[in-house]
């Protein structure tokens, strides 16, 4: 299957509807979290997956203008003795009435599994150890959402905090040998790097020179800011220089890049208003112009 | 069991601060509670000794006050300083969340609903704005066409307004009580006046 080759996306948020109302012929496609567009009744009751009325209704308006991307928050891929396939199959018929052009999740766990209907969440999406046992784990259900859900299923970066000793394999190494051996490719998000570059001195280009950069269809960009002296992840407004830096230089090196997608989070939109939601997209735009207008990605893969 | 028993373990000292000082003073209790091999023991005491850990607690507690604080902002505004004992009280009791911000809003809407009705808070206007709150929140994921019906005892715009203007300690509140319905139509709330309860 050839993914189409999009160009510069923006993360769907609830601050965005009048903005995407005068700009949105600036955006090559919206990515969504589909999580966002449902309620979760828990397993066992019908329908469990409930669309929230004014949710969709944007969604509709959305889909009838750009192409989607889904980027979900619920797989939690890297929980033990744990797979949703409902939450899967939802997903297949969200796709059937949306035409994703491809969808992600991250490289983590997140949920926990209950006795009762709902999961337990703890809180926040904490990065698998790379360990054989979780590759093998993470590899059988790439297979499974691969093969309910026709279209490409990228997992993404992690920003970690803390350090497991004693792993099996680096975070490269354990990627490139996921995507190497299932249907899987990279979403590759510049911001978590510069996050780890920051808070745990990790070199961000050495990990781009590491990581099978043939497989990353998809890159994140977004901004940060600092508390109690770590830097988070908190896509708190514009990109940071350094963001733009290793951008370029990762797109430089990924030959079959669909997208460029810039998250930010809701509460950030006074500090960016309209024109510096235009001004990162152009910015984005400028560097995948650069590597990907005269010599589109799609015809060289 | 082991891999499934290290990822509790470690999202439990991640839930509570609290945990992790348990940890690295007393690491029996603590491991005694979950089936760990060796390695993962090495790796838990690893993590809880490392710096980022404290961010990983406030992150959880961030992401955990987030549906609270957005879906009953009006209802954490009147609570001021008192918010967060009662969340910290809340994540006692709610020791398991699913994060899904209907279940968490109506939960904590419960329990501080429980906390007024026993007059263990006792502030003014209070249980008028929760009640509208959790409505709101219970009919944005219902279609539309549902509705709840609301019964004030003071005038329920005059209060969010000074509320919103930060002017609500030194305002004098009308007594108005009324119904009202409140319903969600074109994907804003609409709230009709149903009747008078009283005539003042």
């Amino acid at each position: 299957m050839k993914t189409e080759h999009l160009g510069i996306g923006i993360l769907y948020n609830a601050s965005l509807p009048e903005y995407l109302r005068q700009h949105i012929d600036r955006l090559d496609y919206i990515e969504i979290i589909p999580d966002m567009f449902w309620s979760d009744e828990g397993r066992g009751q019908q329908p469990r997956f409930r669309p929230l009325p004014k949710w969709m209704h944007q969604l509709d308006w959305i889909a009838e203008r750009v192409p989607l991307v889904a980027h979900n928050i619920g797989i939690s891929i890297g929980t033990i003795d744990y797979f949703d396939e409902e939450y899967i199959r939802f997903m297949q018929q969200m796709h059937e009435t949306y035409q994703f052009k491809w969808h992600s999740d991250h490289l983590s766990f997140l949920k926990l599994p209950t006795k009762g209907s709902h999961d337990h969440n703890a809180g926040i999406a904490i990065p698998v150890p790379y360990d054989e046992e979780y590759l093998t784990m993470i590899g059988k259900k790439v297979e499974f959402i691969r093969d309910t859900i026709d279209i490409p299923f990228l997992l993404e970066n992690n920003v970690y905090f803390v350090e497991y000793p004693e792993q099996d394999y680096t975070e490269t190494a354990f990627v490139n040998k996921l995507v190497r051996n299932h249907p899987c490719n990279i979403l590759l998000d510049i911001h978590n790097l510069h996050v780890n570059a920051i808070n745990q001195g990790a070199d961000a280009k050495t990990y781009i020179d590491e990581l099978d950069m043939e497989k990353v269809m998809e890159m994140h960009i977004a901004g940060g800011n600092d508390m109690n002296g770590f830097y988070m992840d908190s896509h708190a407004g514009p990109c940071p220089d350094e963001v733009w830096e290793l951008l370029d230089y990762a797109v430089s090196k990924a030959p079959n890049l669909r997208g460029i997608t810039f998250e930010f989070h809701e509460s950030y939109f006074p500090l960016l208003q309209f024109e510096g939601l235009n001004r990162q997209i152009e910015l984005a735009k400028n560097t995948w112009e650069k590597y990907h207008l005269k010599h589109p990605a799609y015809e060289r893969a | 069991m082991s891999a499934r028993d290290f990822q509790l373990a470690f999202a439990s000292l991640i839930a509570s601060p609290q945990t992790c000082c348990e940890l690295l003073t007393a690491e029996g209790p603590f491991f005694s509670r979950f089936d760990l091999s060796e390695k993962e023991k090495l790796r838990l005491r690893a993590i809880v000794r490392q710096r980022g850990v404290s961010a990983c607690c406030s992150l959880y507690r961030m992401n955990r006050v987030t549906p609270v604080y957005s879906q009953l902002s009006n209802t954490c505004a009147l609570l001021k300083d008192k918010l967060i004992p009662l969340i910290e009280e809340f994540w006692q009791y709610l020791t398991k969340p699913s994060l899904q911000f209907r279940e968490e809003v109506l939960e904590f809407g419960n329990f501080l609903m429980n906390k007024i009705n026993v007059g263990a808070i006792g502030l003014p206007y209070l249980k008028e704005v929760l009640q509208l709150e959790i409505a709101m929140n219970e009919l944005s994921y219902l279609p539309e066409g549902e509705y709840r019906m609301l019964g004030f005892e003071h005038d329920i715009f005059f209060i969010l307004q000074a509320l919103a203007e930060g002017k609500l300690e030194e305002a004098v509140v009308p007594y108005s009580a009324k119904r009202y319905k409140m319903y969600i139509k074109d994907d804003r709330v609409e709230m009709e006046m149903a009747e008078d309860l009283l005539s003042v």
